[in-house]
């Protein structure tokens, strides 16, 4: 396991109600109190406890916070809560500057990219392109109710297949070309023939959508159109036009759009969650587990009531997807206890769950972890001895 | 057997699959259970497009497509030059 050496044990506040993280180094454990939108009393203190530990590696911390894509919460913590100064005889986050800064430069990103996303979906609308917007924004302006909270690599809008020459034809008029960042960082290059073959014959997406960015803070702005919730190889599908005569009108990024409606909304994340974590090239750039998914998961999965957790499971019936919600909201559960009632987790849960310790099913590689789930969610070097993914991506 | 193919085809298919058989490949074999998985898609794709100077259209770049040797061929067939596919026939 590659984490940073622990050193004694230091008596800390009681933990609140949460995962028995008792096992992980103090770096982990600070990171999971502060890895909420609003900090409570109770994280607040242990977050203040566990700052003062003499054992803390502040640079285990800071890339842990940056690899689960929490640093700018983190910094959000900081400011608001004046985690950077001493009270009470315990010591303050060191180099506050680096979280609040981090804050502060996702909120620049995110309205320049909220900015320009907008013109997207305004432009889609006015073209007569119905699509939904996936994760991202409707998370960051809704659930997060800060923007500047969660750390958007992209926009993954849901489009019916029939759509994309429309979809196409806007996205090209408004700089966008399917392809990657050149490596000047200014062009956008096409993918390797390979690449567009892979996507097409395997993916339920589009080539993505780029565009140079040209500022420090936004390299490139990326649109994804999907077309199915799930990977085709998952053998579950879950079509966009299904989920588009669902969706709901909402404005976001100051533009008109849509987003998923509540029960599929939720198992578009577990979707992603599962995919994400489980699929050797997300395991190769160590991108597979990250704390930020689960809270967007438990955040969305916390605001519903018993009528929305019937119609989830529903829908999960209906599209057969039991085995994938379960994962998804089972290790939601791990870090995020009261996210996910109970009762739900136990409609859901299949027969077999020897799945849950598994990755690489999808690329035709099965193999099974060897560490549990909240020792590997914070081992970086857990995917040096997978299989690598042989899906091109150049 | 008479097969609608060329050489090039059979040989270009028969390097991704494993017919567990003698002799060569059928209109109607099953390409996707012997073999031909997503990476070798990619790799059939590219040497099809190479050997015959063609490029096959995303509409057609599917699974489907791949499902059986007669279905694959109609697709290439499909797309070859007249003087072409003359010359290719074996």
């Amino acid at each position: 396991m590659t984490t940073a050496p622990e050193k004694t044990a230091h008596p800390d506040v009681p933990a609140p109600d949460g995962p028995d993280t008792s096992a992980l180094p103090a770096h982990a454990r600070l990171l999971l109190a502060l890895a909420r939108p609003r900090l409570d009393a109770a994280h607040e203190r242990l977050a203040r406890s566990l700052a003062d530990r003499n054992d803390l590696d502040w640079g285990a911390f800071l890339d842990a916070a940056a690899r689960h894509k929490l640093l700018p919460l983190v910094g959000r913590h900081v400011f608001t809560n004046r985690l950077d100064r001493d009270r009470e005889g315990l010591k303050g986050f060191p180099y506050g500057w680096v979280f609040t800064t981090s804050y502060l430069g996702n909120r620049v990103r995110n309205q320049a990219l909220a900015d320009d996303f907008g013109r997207v979906f305004r432009e889609l609308g006015e073209a007569g392109v119905r699509h939904a917007v996936r994760k991202g924004f409707s998370l960051a302006e809704g659930e997060y109710g800060d923007p500047a909270l969660r750390r958007i690599n992209d926009v993954d809008l849901l489009v019916d297949r029939d759509d994309v020459p429309r979809a196409h034809e806007v996205l090209e008029r408004l700089g966008y070309v399917q392809g990657k960042l050149a490596e000047d960082g200014e062009q956008v290059v096409p993918f390797s023939r390979k690449t567009q073959i892979f996507w097409r014959v395997n993916l339920s997406n589009q080539l993505p959508y780029r565009k140079a960015g040209n500022r420090p803070d936004v390299p490139e702005f990326n649109v994804d159109l999907c077309h199915d919730i799930f990977q085709k190889k998952s053998g579950v599908s879950a079509p966009a036009r299904e989920l588009l005569d669902r969706s709901v009108p909402m404005v976001l990024c100051g533009a008109p759009t849509w987003v998923p409606e509540p029960a599929d909304r939720l198992l578009d994340l577990c979707s992603h969650l599962h995919k994400e974590a489980t699929s050797l090239q997300f395991i190769e750039d160590s991108v597979d587990l990250q704390i930020s998914k689960f809270l967007d998961v438990a955040l969305v999965a916390a605001g519903y009531d018993e009528e929305v957790w019937r119609a989830f499971l529903v829908r999960v019936e209906e599209y057969e997807a039991g085995p994938i919600a379960y994962y998804a909201l089972h290790f939601t559960a791990e870090l995020y206890p009261d996210a996910v009632p109970p009762e739900v987790l136990a409609a859901l849960r299949p027969e077999d769950t020897t799945y849950l310790d598994q990755y690489g099913t999808f690329d035709g590689q099965t193999a099974r972890w060897a560490l549990p789930f909240l020792g590997r969610l914070f081992d970086i070097g857990r995917g040096d001895d997978s299989e690598r993914s042989n899906v091109p991506h150049d | 057997m008479n097969t609608p193919w060329d050489s090039r085809f059979e040989a270009l298919v028969m390097r991704h699959v494993e017919l567990g058989r003698d002799g060569g490949l059928r209109p109607d074999d099953d390409l996707l259970s012997h073999g031909l998985d997503s990476i070798a898609i990619v790799e059939l794709v590219v040497s099809l497009e190479e050997t015959y100077g063609i490029e096959i259209p995303d509409e057609r770049l599917s699974q489907q497509s791949f499902t059986t040797p007669g279905v694959l061929w109609s697709v290439v067939s499909g797309l070859l030059r007249p003087e072409t596919s003359r010359e290719g026939v074996a």
